[in-house]
Parts: C-alpha cells; sequence; structure tokens
C-alpha cells in the first residue's frame, strides 16, 4: 500500500496561472489572426475609398507682388517656385512657401516689349517668348539636385538652349503666330511667316546645352492667314481663324496636312486641352463645347461633338492648363472655375476679381496640385488642391463614355497609352463582361460534367470504386492552374485552331456517342453485363469512349470537306463573318471549365452521398426503379447542395487568374462571340497592377475591381454556405 | 441490382451520368499523359536524320531532329502536312526550327557520326564530326580522331580549354566550335540504350541542379526549384502555428454561439477569395504599406531605392500564408472536432487544466489533421502563381535568396518560381520553341510535386478517420 | 404540497459529500431542483432515476464538470468533507483529483496502458520513471486489470478490449488517489461478464473509497451499492438503504419506478 501523493500548491499554483495566461493569449491570437484576414476586405476597402473624395482646395495665402502687371505666370513640376515673366522681359522666380523672389534675370534685349511667351511642352523646364519685331526667345529654368554630404540641396539653373539671341526663323516669324510642340528630344515649331505661309520647322535632338543639329524646314502655302496657331501633341496642329478651326494632322513625325474644319460662333472663347486633341468651346448658353477630330469609316477625318459640359453661367474666357485634362473658365460674372474636362467636375471657384484694367493671370503645375493667380491690381494669391482621382467620375466606370478622338460614347478600357498624354480609359464593363463570359462558357462545359460524375460517383458506384474515383477527380482541383493554362493556351488552342470543326463536332456529338455506347452495351449477353460491379460501368467506357473520339477525329476532316467546302474557320468567316482568335472563350470554357469540374463535383457529390439511404430504399420498396428513385426523391433533396455546388464552381471561375491570364488574347473588347478573347478583371490585375503609379486613379481603380472580385465571390460562396445550411438542417433530422 | 435489357427510361440519363466520369477520368489522365510524354521524353538523345530536298532545287540537305508532323493551311486553304525540323546551331544557321513540307522532305537517312552538343550560349549544336561524302573508312578515322580530342579537351576545366571542335553540316559546309563553350556531347545515331540512358540522367541532373542560361531557355531550373522550396517553408513557418491558435481558439474557447459560426463561415468562404485578390492585398498592404514604413524606420539610408519597399521573399511568403490560412484553420478545426468528448472529460476530470487537455491530449490526437492542413498548404502553396506575380516573383533572380553574407537569409530579395517559372518560359520567351520542352518538363516536376503532396494528404486523411473510428466509434 | 423527502443521517466523520438544496439550471431550465442529501464515507451510494431526472447532474456536480456547459446556473452547497466544493475561488483541478470520475463509454488516450494510468501522476509532478511504475502497477492491481496487462503496458490502450478498457480507465482514475470515486453508468456500454467483473471491483474498491454510482440498471443499484437515492424530475424522491429502497419503498414514485411502471 503505497501513501498518495503530497499535494504541491505551489506546482499547483503555477499551473492555474499558466491555464489563465492561456485562456487570456489564445482567444486573443485567435481573434487578432481571424480580424487580420477580414482585414483584406477593409484594406481593400479603404484603398478605393478616395476614388470618392470630392476635390479638395486650400487657400496658401495672398501676397502682394511687384506692380508690374505680369505677362506669364509658371509653376515648376512640384509647384514650389512661381515664374513671372512681365512685359519688359524681366523673369522673376518666387518661392511660394516662403513668398520670397528668389532668382531674377532680363531675358530680352533693351527696351524690348514681350508679346507673347509660353511653357514649350507639357513639362516644365522649356519656355518661349515673342519679343516686338518677331524675335523670338528660348530659355530654360529648372531645379538641379545637388547631393552634398548626404545632404540634397535644390539649385536653380537658368540657360539659354540655343543662344540669347533671338532665333532666326527661316521665312521670319508674323507677329507671335507661332505655337510649338515638344517631345522627347524633337521641338516642332509651326508658325505663320512673314509670307503668311504655314511654316514648320522641326529640330532634332534637342537637349538642354547641345548644339542644334540642321533643322529641317517645311513650308505650306495657305489661302488666308490665321490668327493663331495651337498645337499640344503628336497628332494635331491647329489653325484658329477667328471664324473657323483648321485640324491638321501630323501624319509623320513632322509634316502635316490639312484634315478638318470646325466653324466657330463669332468670338467664342476657346481652349485646347492637354492632350492636344480636345477643344473646349464657350457657348452662349450655360455650357462648354467639347470637340475633337475623329477619323470616320471612310477614313476622312471630322470634327465630332462629344455631350456637353455644363456651366452655371456661360463662359467669358477660357484658358488650358498643362498637363492637366483641365481648364480655367471665366464666367460670365467674372467668377472663375477651374473646371476638369473630363467629368465635368468643378475643382475650385474663384470668386471674381476687382475690376481692374489689368487682366488676371494663372498659372498651375503639370501635377494639378498647385495653382496661383496674380490678379489685375498685382495681388498674388495660391492655393494646394487635392484632386487626385478629379478624371474619374464614378459613374464612369460603368457607362459608355466619349473619349477624345472616338467616333462615338463607347465602353472602353485602355489605362496606358504611348504618351504621357494619354487620356485614360476606365470602363469596368468590358472587363466584367470578359468575367462572367469566361465564368459562364466554363460553366456551360464544366456544369454537365460535374454533375454527372457526382450523381454517377455517389449514387451508382460501390464505395470501394468510389474511394478511388473520387480522390482522382478531385486532385485535378489540386493542380497548378499555371499548368493548366499553359496547356491550354501551348497545346489546346493551337490544335482547337487547326481542328476547329472536329472539335466543335466533338462537343456536340460527345452526349450521343455515350448513348450510342450505352445501348451496345444493352446488346451483350446478361451474363457477361452482371459479372460487372456497380459503377465499374464508367471504367468499362473509358476505352471505347477513347476509340470512338479518335474515330471522329479521323472523321471530320473528310465531314468538313463534305459540308463546307474546305475549311470551316474561312466558312465561318466568308458566311457569317465571324472571326476566330486562336486563343479564345472556347478554349476558356473547356480548360477553366475543367479546373472547376472537380470543384463542383466534390461538392455536389457530397449532397447527393449525404441524402439518407433509408429514402432511397423506401421509395424502392414502393416499387420505384433506381433511376425514379433518383429523380424524385435524390435529386430534390440533395438540389440545394447541388446549387451551392454550382455558386462555389461560379466563384472559382470568376475568379481564376492564371488560366485566363494564359488562354485569353486578354483584349478587353465586349464580344459575345465564342471564337474571340476576352479580359477578366483577375487577368487585368495580374497584367497591369505590377506597372500602376502606387496610388494613382489607375492603381486605385485596379484595388477596386479587386474589391469585386472579392464581393463577388465572397458574396457566391457565401450564398451557398447559407443553401447548405439550410439543407443540413431540413435533412439534418433524417440522416 | 440488376439492370434488365432493353432502354428503360432512364438509361439515357444514366449512360450520360456514366459518360461523365467517363470523360472527366479520360481528360485527367490524357493530361496527365501529356505531360509525362513530353516532360520525360526531353532529356532522351534523340535520333538525328541527314534530310534532303529534292524538289527545291538549291536548298541543302540538313542535319536536324524530326520534332513533330502537324496540318496547315497552306496559301490555296488546304491542309498540307508538314514537318517540324529542329536544326540547332542558333548563331550561324538561324532558325534553329523550322517547318518544311512533308512532300518536299527526300531522302532522309541518319549518319552515325552527328554529334549533338550542349553549350554555354546559342543553344545546341548538331553536326556531324566526319566530312559528309568521303570514303566511310575515311570518315570512320576522322569521327574517331576528332572524338578523342574532344574527350581530352573535356577533361579540361572549361576556362583552360583550348581548341576548337570542326563540324560538318549536312552539306560540307565546316564549322569551327571552341572547346570552352561545350558542355556536353552524344552520339545519338550510334548509341545503345544504356549510354542513352547515361546522357539522359546526366541532363536531368543538370537540370534539376544548375541555374538557367540563355534567357531560361537552357540549362537547368535550380534557382525556381529552391526559390520555390524557400518561400513554401517560410509559408509554412508563418501559417501553422497561427493556422493552428486559429482553429484552437474557434473550437476550443470561443463561445460557440452566432459570432463563433459567423467567423467560422467567414473563414470557409475566404478559402473562395480569388488568389489575385490576396496578392492585391500583398502588394497594397505589405509591400507599400508595411515595407514602406519598415524602410523608413529601418533602411532610411538606402532610401529612395527601397529595401522591404519592394516585393519580396518575406511578403510573398506572408502573402501565401494569408491564401493557405483558411485552408490550415479548417483542417486543423476538422481534426479538433473529430477528437471525441470523453477524451477531453476524461483528462479534465482527472484534474488536468484546459491548457495540459489541449496539448497532451487534444493536439496529439489532431496532429494529423494538422499535418493533413499543413501538406494542402504547402500545395496549394507551391502550385499559386498570380498572387506571386505582384509580391515577390521575377523571371530571372541574380543571386538566390539564401546565401553566404550575412544575414544569410535575404527576406527583401525578390526571387524565382517554379510556377512563375513555368509562365514566363511559356509566354514570354525569346525562342518559344526551344523553351516547350523545359516548359513541359518543369510543369511535369511542379505536378508531380503537388500530386504526391496531395496524396500524401489523402492518405493521411484516410489514416486518421481509421484511427478514430474504432475505439470510440 | 409535497412532503419532505425521506433521507438518511449519518455521523459527521462519516458524511463524504454533504448535499445542502442543490439546485441547477441549465439555460434557465431546472435540471435539479432543492436537492439535499449525505453520501457516506467509504460506501457505494448509487443514484437511480429514469433518464433526465438528474442523476448525472447531481454527479457531475461533486467534481464541477458541469462547469463545462455553458450558461450552467448552480445554487445551495456542497461540502467535500469540510471542503465547499461550489466556493467560486475553489482550484477545480485539485478538486478533481480529490473526485475521480469515471465515465459511461471506456474512453482511454490514445497512448500506452501505461501512460494512461500515469497520466494523472504526470500531471501533479511525478516524473520518476520509479515511482511511477510503482504507482502504475498499484492502480493497475487495484482495478483488477495488472494481470491481463502487465506483458503489454506500451501496448496502445486502444487495443484492449471494452471491459479492459473500462477497468483501464478506473485505474487511471484511482491512480491519482482519490477520495470520492464517481462513477457515471460505467457497465452500460458493456458485454454480461465485464459488466459482471465492474461490479465486483466497485465493491472491492469501496473498502478504501468512497463510490457513487450513476446506473439505470436498478438490479446494478441493488447488487452494488449500500445507500440509494431515487431522483424524479430533478428532485430527490427518496433516499435510503439500498435493502429499504427496494423492498419497503417510502414514495409512491419509487414505488411505480422500481416495479417498472416507468423508466
Amino acid at each position: 500500500m503505497h501513501a498518495p501523493l503530497p499535494p504541491n500548491p505551489t506546482r499547483d499554483r503555477r499551473r492555474q496561472r499558466l491555464d489563465r495566461l492561456a485562456a487570456a493569449l489564445i482567444p486573443l491570437g485567435g481573434f487578432g489572426v481571424l480580424a487580420a484576414i477580414s482585414a483584406i476586405f477593409l484594406y481593400l476597402l479603404w484603398a478605393t475609398l478616395p476614388l470618392l473624395q470630392a476635390p479638395e482646395a486650400q487657400g496658401t495665402g495672398a501676397r502682394a507682388a511687384p506692380a508690374t502687371p505680369a505677362l506669364f505666370l509658371a509653376l515648376d513640376s512640384r509647384g514650389e517656385h512661381l515664374l513671372r515673366l512681365t512685359q519688359d522681359g524681366q523673369l522673376t522666380l518666387r518661392t511660394l512657401g516662403t513668398g520670397e523672389d528668389v532668382f531674377s534675370v532680363a531675358t530680352a534685349g533693351q527696351n524690348a516689349a514681350l508679346r507673347y511667351a509660353w511653357q514649350v511642352g507639357e513639362t516644365g523646364h522649356l519656355y518661349a517668348s515673342v519679343a516686338a519685331p518677331g524675335a523670338l526667345r528660348f530659355f530654360a529654368l529648372d531645379f538641379p539636385v545637388s547631393m552634398n554630404q548626404g545632404k540634397a540641396t535644390q539649385g536653380i539653373r537658368f540657360s539659354y538652349p540655343f543662344g540669347p539671341d533671338p532665333l532666326a526663323l527661316p521665312g521670319g516669324l508674323l507677329d507671335d503666330r507661332i505655337t510649338s510642340f515638344w517631345e522627347g528630344s524633337r521641338l516642332t515649331l509651326a508658325y505663320i511667316g512673314t509670307d503668311e505661309a504655314l511654316h514648320l520647322l522641326a529640330l532634332d535632338e534637342v537637349e538642354l546645352g547641345l548644339p542644334l543639329l540642321p533643322p529641317r524646314h517645311y513650308r505650306y502655302a495657305l489661302e488666308a492667314s490665321p490668327r493663331a496657331l495651337v498645337r499640344r501633341g503628336q497628332q494635331w496642329l491647329f489653325l484658329d481663324y477667328g471664324t473657323h478651326l483648321e485640324a491638321w494632322f501630323a501624319r509623320f513625325a513632322d509634316s502635316v496636312e490639312r484634315s478638318a474644319t470646325l466653324p466657330l460662333p463669332a468670338e467664342a472663347p476657346r481652349a485646347l486641352l492637354f492632350g492636344g486633341q480636345t477643344w473646349l468651346i464657350g457657348a452662349a448658353a450655360p455650357e462648354l463645347k467639347r470637340v475633337f477630330p475623329v477619323r470616320d469609316a471612310t477614313g476622312a477625318f471630322r470634327f465630332a461633338e462629344a455631350a456637353p459640359l455644363p456651366l452655371p453661367e456661360p463662359a467669358a474666357q477660357l484658358e488650358a492648363v498643362p498637363g492637366q485634362r483641365r481648364a480655367l473658365v471665366t464666367l460670365a460674372s467674372g467668377a472663375v472655375q477651374l473646371l476638369q474636362a473630363t467629368s465635368g467636375t468643378a475643382l475650385l471657384t474663384l470668386p471674381p476679381p476687382a475690376p481692374t484694367a489689368a487682366k488676371a493671370r494663372f498659372a498651375s503645375n503639370e501635377r494639378g496640385t498647385q495653382l496661383a493667380q496674380q490678379d489685375g491690381d498685382g495681388t498674388l494669391r495660391s492655393w494646394t488642391l487635392k484632386a487626385h482621382h478629379a478624371e474619374l467620375a464614378f459613374s464612369r466606370l460603368w457607362q459608355r463614355v466619349w473619349y477624345e478622338g472616338y467616333p462615338a460614347p463607347d465602353f472602353i478600357w485602355q489605362s496606358s497609352g504611348a504618351g504621357s498624354d494619354f487620356e485614360p480609359k476606365f470602363s469596368l464593363t468590358p472587363l466584367l463582361f470578359g468575367t462572367l463570359k469566361a465564368a459562364l462558357v466554363a460553366m456551360l462545359f464544366a456544369t454537365p460534367l460535374a454533375l454527372g460524375s457526382a450523381i454517377y460517383t455517389a449514387y451508382f458506384m460501390t464505395p470501394t470504386l468510389r474511394s478511388w474515383i473520387k480522390p482522382s477527380i478531385e486532385l485535378i482541383a489540386a493542380l497548378p492552374t499555371v499548368i493548366l493554362g499553359f496547356l491550354g493556351a501551348l497545346w489546346l488552342a493551337p490544335l482547337v485552331e487547326r481542328h476547329l470543326f472536329a472539335t466543335l463536332l466533338t462537343l456536340l456529338s460527345l452526349p450521343g456517342i455515350v448513348l450510342v455506347l450505352g445501348r451496345a452495351w444493352g446488346l451483350l449477353p446478361p451474363a457477361l453485363r452482371h459479372r460487372v460491379p456497380a459503377g465499374a460501368h464508367a471504367l468499362l467506357l473509358l476505352p471505347p469512349l477513347a476509340l470512338a473520339l479518335y474515330a471522329l477525329q479521323s472523321l471530320a476532316p473528310a465531314l468538313e470537306e463534305l459540308l463546307f467546302g474546305a475549311d470551316f474557320r474561312t466558312w465561318l468567316d466568308g458566311r457569317y463573318g465571324i472571326s476566330f482568335e486562336q486563343r479564345n472563350a472556347l478554349i476558356v470554357g473547356l480548360v477553366l471549365g475543367f479546373a472547376i469540374t472537380p470543384t463542383i463535383f466534390s461538392i455536389a457529390e457530397d449532397a447527393i452521398v449525404g441524402v439518407p439511404e433509408r429514402l432511397v430504399h423506401g421509395a424502392l420498396a414502393l416499387g420505384a426503379s433506381r433511376w425514379d428513385a433518383l429523380r424524385q426523391i435524390v435529386l430534390p433533396a440533395a438540389s440545394a447542395g447541388i446549387l451551392s455546388a454550382l455558386m462555389i464552381g461560379l466563384g472559382r471561375a470568376v475568379g481564376e487568374t492564371m488560366i485566363v491570364l494564359m488562354v485569353t488574347g486578354n483584349t478587353p473588347y465586349l464580344s459575345p462571340s465564342l471564337f474571340e478573347g476576352m479580359r477578366t478583371f483577375a487577368a487585368n490585375i495580374a497584367i497591369e497592377l505590377p506597372e500602376a503609379e502606387v496610388q494613382s486613379t489607375h492603381y486605385r481603380v485596379l484595388l477596386l475591381t479587386a474589391l469585386l472580385l472579392f464581393a463577388m465571390t465572397f458574396a457566391a460562396n457565401t450564398a451557398a454556405e447559407w443553401v447548405r445550411s439550410r439543407l443540413r438542417r431540413r435533412y439534418g433530422a433524417l440522416a | 441490382m440488376s439492370r434488365p435489357v432493353g432502354w428503360r427510361s432512364g438509361d439515357g440519363a444514366l449512360w450520360l451520368s456514366t459518360g461523365a466520369v467517363a470523360l472527366t477520368l479520360l481528360m485527367t489522365l490524357a493530361l496527365l499523359g501529356l505531360l509525362a510524354q513530353a516532360g520525360f521524353g526531353h532529356f532522351w538523345p534523340k535520333a538525328l536524320a541527314t534530310v534532303t530536298f529534292p524538289e527545291r532545287q538549291g536548298t541543302p540537305p540538313v542535319l536536324a531532329e524530326l520534332r513533330e508532323q502537324s496540318a496547315f493551311a497552306n496559301a490555296e486553304g488546304e491542309l498540307e502536312p508538314r514537318w517540324l525540323l529542329r536544326t540547332g546551331n542558333r548563331d550561324w544557321a538561324a532558325p534553329d526550327f523550322r517547318w518544311v513540307p512533308v512532300q518536299g522532305l527526300g531522302t532522309v537517312h541518319f549518319d552515325p557520326h552527328a554529334v549533338e552538343l550542349e553549350r554555354r550560349s546559342w543553344g545546341p549544336a548538331l553536326g556531324l564530326l566526319a566530312p559528309p561524302g568521303v570514303p566511310q573508312a575515311e570518315r570512320q578515322g576522322a569521327a574517331e580522331a576528332a572524338l578523342t580530342a574532344l574527350e581530352a579537351a573535356l577533361r579540361v576545366p572549361p576556362g583552360e580549354r583550348e581548341g576548337a571542335l570542326t563540324l560538318f553540316a549536312a552539306d560540307g559546309q565546316r564549322q569551327a566550335l571552341p572547346y570552352r563553350q561545350i558542355v556536353r556531347y552524344w552520339l545519338p545515331n550510334a548509341m545503345g540504350w544504356n549510354a542513352k540512358l547515361g546522357v539522359y540522367f546526366a541532363r536531368l541532373g543538370a537540370f534539376l541542379h544548375e541555374p538557367p542560361r540563355e534567357a531560361n531557355t537552357e540549362g537547368g531550373i535550380f534557382p525556381a526549384l529552391f526559390g520555390t522550396v524557400l518561400m513554401v517553408m517560410l509559408m509554412t513557418v508563418i501559417v501553422t502555428p497561427i493556422g493552428v491558435i486559429a482553429a484552437v481558439y474557434l473550437h476550443e474557447y470561443a463561445p460557440q454561439g452566432m459570432l463563433t459560426q459567423t467567423l467560422r463561415v467567414a473563414v470557409n468562404n475566404l478559402a473562395g477569395v480569388p488568389s489575385i485578390v490576396y496578392g492585391v492585398f500583398g502588394l497594397g498592404f505589405f509591400v507599400y504599406g508595411v515595407g514602406h514604413r519598415m524602410d523608413q524606420a529601418l533602411f532610411a539610408d538606402a532610401l529612395p531605392a527601397p529595401t522591404f519597399g519592394t516585393p519580396g521573399l518575406l511578403w510573398a511568403s506572408l502573402t501565401l500564408a494569408l491564401l493557405t490560412l483558411p485552408v490550415m484553420i479548417v483542417a486543423t478545426e476538422e481534426g479538433l472536432s473529430r477528437v471525441p468528448r470523453q477524451l477531453r472529460e476524461a483528462s479534465l476530470a482527472l484534474g488536468a487544466t484546459r491548457l495540459e487537455t489541449l496539448r497532451k491530449i487534444i493536439l496529439p490526437s489532431a496532429l494529423p489533421a494538422v499535418l493533413t492542413g499543413v501538406i494542402l498548404a504547402v500545395a496549394r502553396g507551391a502550385g499559386e502563381v498570380a498572387p506571386l506575380m505582384l509580391v515577390g516573383v521575377v523571371k530571372l533572380a541574380p543571386e538566390l535568396p539564401l546565401d553566404g553574407t550575412f544575414p544569410y537569409l535575404h527576406l527583401e530579395r525578390q526571387f524565382m518560381h517554379l510556377g512563375f517559372h513555368i509562365y514566363d518560359l511559356a509566354f514570354q520567351s525569346p525562342n518559344v520553341e526551344a523553351a516547350r520542352p523545359l516548359v513541359y518538363t518543369s510543369a511535369l516536376l511542379l505536378v508531380i510535386m503537388i500530386v504526391l503532396l496531395n496524396l500524401g494528404a489523402v492518405v493521411l486523411r484516410a489514416h486518421l478517420r481509421g484511427r478514430h473510428r474504432d475505439p470510440l466509434g | 404540497m409535497r412532503n419532505e423527502p425521506p433521507t438518511l443521517h449519518f455521523e459527521p466523520a462519516d458524511r463524504c459529500l454533504t448535499v445542502d438544496r442543490l439546485s441547477v439550471r441549465y439555460q434557465g431550465k431546472a435540471a435539479l431542483r432543492d436537492v439535499s442529501l449525505t453520501v457516506p464515507r467509504h460506501r457505494v451510494t448509487a443514484f437511480i432515476g429514469p433518464s433526465g431526472c438528474g442523476k448525472s447532474t447531481l454527479l457531475r456536480s461533486f467534481n464541477r464538470m458541469n462547469d463545462l456547459i455553458r450558461g450552467v446556473e448552480v445554487t445551495g452547497r456542497i461540502q467535500l468533507f469540510e471542503d465547499d466544493i461550489l466556493a467560486p475561488e475553489l482550484d477545480v483541478t485539485a478538486l478533481r483529483r480529490r473526485v475521480g470520475m469515471v465515465f459511461q463509454q471506456p474512453n482511454p488516450f490514445p497512448m500506452s496502458v501505461f501512460d494512461n494510468v500515469a497520466y494523472g501522476l504526470r500531471l501533479q509532478g511525478l516524473r520518476e520513471q520509479r515511482a511511477l511504475e510503482g504507482e502504475v502497477e498499484w492502480a493497475l492491481r487495484s482495478a483488477a486489470l495488472w494481470d491481463e496487462v502487465k506483458d503489454r503496458l506500451d501496448a496502445s490502450a486502444l487495443t484492449l478490449s471494452g471491459g479492459q478498457q473500462q477497468r483501464l480507465v478506473i485505474a487511471r482514475a484511482i491512480a491519482v488517489r482519490p477520495e470520492v470515486l464517481l462513477l457515471d453508468e460505467p457497465a452500460s456500454a458493456l458485454d454480461p461478464i465485464s459488466t459482471l467483473k465492474i461490479e465486483e471491483l466497485i465493491g472491492k474498491l469501496a473498502e478504501q473509497y468512497s463510490i457513487v454510482v450513476v446506473t439505470h440498471n436498478m438490479q446494478q443499484a441493488a447488487r452494488v451499492s449500500h445507500y440509494t437515492a431515487f431522483l424524479y424530475l430533478g428532485e430527490l424522491v427518496e433516499f435510503s438503504g439500498t435493502d429499504d429502497l427496494f423492498t419497503r419503498p417510502q414514495a409512491r414514485q419509487t414505488e411505480d419506478y422500481i416495479t417498472g411502471r416507468y423508466g
């Protein structure tokens, strides 16, 4: 007989403490983990909310400035320095933050009177001025950063890139009728010469401080002399005659040809927006017309007029700003609005300035974050703008939008283009369409396959066989989709392209083949048939099915020849005008359908197996056949589970990335054709997100599509779960 | 039950469902078969044929592997069978792949002196060791001499090799191939099975442990394999403890009410959220959010060049850990719910605390389920590509994320990944035909890896079910 | 109005468990109402009654296993000798060491026979192998299992038969030397021979332990117990010497039950 163990209070207390610690920490950890997962949704929501933010402007001060009225105002790209050019050619640079003038230089000769000055190109740095006798000068101003002992200091660099003397233009310069376009290293000048003809001067390899290569010069005779020339983009040079606008198309880099004409209302205020295509034109009505040249079906150009932008009152004056599709609109009352011309949003409204003799001048930096104004009385004001996503009105994500250069409003997704002046087009409709198209075609293929397999496996197979077949089919779900995608794109797509008719023939005749094979089985001697265990028929069917498919492939070319003359694709194109892309919706349907089959199969099979066998036995005892019991008892009982399987399959098809990325052509078109590709949300994210600038509108729109994907799949899965739990409750009592 | 002869109402539907199973299995088998055939076969030395073109005047004979035959529509819209010839020698006789009409082909013969050489650059070289069109005895001698010289040269380290091998084209043109360029050679037309097997395994081995060359179209996949394994290991280290803690919380500690049930459903549904969404979250939150802050706090010196504020190994592992967390939680919870209540009660009734019961009774019993979860998570993580494209995978990483310089494990580095390697090879490769066999081989490797992992999970689960069915019903 | 249920009185030294006006409610539903009784020391006490009468609830109150159920409300008083069992600050793990329990289903842990018996001892900090071996052998002998398992102490406990498993569980419970042993229908899942062995074991163990058995098998109660309490609809109807209860039931319900009118 042993003595019992003595109690050990110290140890017991330690055990208790540990237990209490765990009871506190595990819920904390567990809840933390679960909260972290839910953070995905919250994060996406948080990251896309700025898209909805209303633009915000904050005044950063008003200070008196030298009385000399400015001829020209500009801000550097960061909006820190204000450049003022007065009529006497004096250039002053002021730091906006401190209000101090930090740099000053005389840019024109003695007693020069500047007529006109402008910023060359959209990126700052290079400016030009024209003095009275047609004297054209270029000057550059930039802010080089130098590193000194680990500290960055910003300097100011002023230079005359083509020398301080006026640039001699071939043909001379009439008044100030000149415009410039600068992109990359090529500067193109267009001007009216003293001969009243249009001259084009192209300067290559323009880099600040480098000597010029010999310029190329072109001359175009004109019937009349335009009042002004405007060019802000690669494609178009506009000649403004006061009564009408002429658009000259730059077919090659520097030669132009007259392409379209637009009559103008008398004295209508007008401005060419950033991008160099769209004109805003004031009217008697309180609105702004938007016109731009488009190419119609015959290849000829014409001016198209998109929906006008409404204004509170008619516009009196218009001024475009650099780097942004925005314009400063002086209204009839004198109030000034900064207008986002793509969405029509007023970003900032300024009250009418005091009426003075001199005109108010404005400057905006190319990023659109700063705005400065000098009144006629010399007061300088500045504002900081928070309108990062002003170009995107939320409704434009889903509606047809009339983009510049397009003949009609359309759903377009095109997030980036060649130039920096590209207008991004964020219509989610083609992507949503593509997502649903891919998913539905895949479902069309997967549903019969998965449900048929599920019914057969759950209902007709012996448990032993089932325990082998089910994991085999489920194994497909584990295959990396990158492999399915690459096989689909590099093996299946070319194969189907070459044997399109055979493929379609196979797909359509498969049920028939199976039925014929089944009928043939019925003709075999019963003794032989009864030796096959329940459910092994599927395995027996494998070789004849493979054989039949092979025979069909061999027969198809002859049949194709017989029915369509030669090539089915040629016939389709000729007869119905249906074009064929190698990577198309049909291939996506086959590959993606194959990928989601096991998902649907697995859940549907569980649902069917879950129907209590007693129900079946009850029906059989009443004289129903196996099939009747299946149709009348099992399938209705499992219907909720089957529905939830389909929903989960749909959710997977909607979100699958690699397969659609590889197997579709990723063309964001709204085409219902089975033989053309599409672009889905998921593939679009995979393609564009790595390239998107962080926090840009593009980036946030992509995050919005991720949020949509999340919401769509989460909703589908939750609905499926709900349906399934109802099923469980209903049949739980029976099991 | 027996089915009577004849055609009854349900028989059609029944056969259709039979057909569905058969078709699904057939497709699975076809897929695996295709991968196996194309993937296993690549390293096998293929016969090199000397092909003549009698119908096309002036087209010299070429030495080539007859790769595959396919039908194309010609200018008249008629289907015309063509051979794909692999002729190699990309540097002096481009292109290295060409389609020729079967009709135009003349005689085909297999020269015993044909040699295929694996080189450090420009892809394989095909040629003859002896000039064609001279007497057999003379050729034999020339070939033997060339082989002896080649063997001798290959025994020297590549950097110190002198001289060049003279290779003859099928039309007799000569080409000098520096010995230092040569990696391996074989005479496919004059080899027995054993020799071919030797070459096969040598090439397979090189494929597995060498880095890629020639924009990934040559050489091996070692960095991709290594990157995949390392990333998955990191992911497992992260996901296992937190997945288990979350599952233990849900099953053992949380009050079993509406809230917990909702959480459980939410976790379950997160498994169905597309992987690319996790990638977006990883990029936005981990890389640009946390990584950027870390850079500001810890690596301010290196700014504006990002250290952690850019896609990398750590963020990829974290993202995939998040992605596989639902799998892990669901599997663990299933295991926990299979631990009979009576065991808990017995342990508590013996005076164990809840923690002791958890550690000594519940977790050991649920271990196979946890392992199943780990395996499933690993299989998912190893095959996932889409989110990785956003958070850290690159087509060619100059350095492995694990090396001999402090701190040895470079969590901020970008890495290569087998799945992405396949995508990249198949779609971004400059030479698609040359890359294709490698894609198949890489894909086969990935599939084998993942099928084995899944089979492991299936077996483990079966074992788990079996074990708990017996004692306590 | 109902009469005070007939009950028994014991000398203070013989009072092992004293229950005073115990009520237990699960989520507002009463499972036990105002039960008062005394479980005597070193005797076998049986609780009988139809399903749902509260006998298991009463049993599980003795080692506070009811704490594991959410929404349980306990009022009244239970004393284990001098100690208040229901005191909130009580260390339940220490209580459960003093009050061992054996469940209806044999529930050995999925580990070896030895480790099963040593489980409670190790929890208490006994690590030394020699001492453990001694204690395990003693417990297995006490549970009349030693001869059957001494050669396979390392085998999994799950390889034992149902009856052996149940005796193993008893050995596991007594290894930590509890003062009271609670048996919740210990033989209901077993075959008649195993049941017999368990009953013999209970008789033997009563020499050293105070034993409470819950059973719905009246013959078993009659065979193994010294005292029997009859519970019905959450109330204690009658508590007396086993022979008295079965031969001269005082209450009408008791008589109905033991004569098989319901149950």
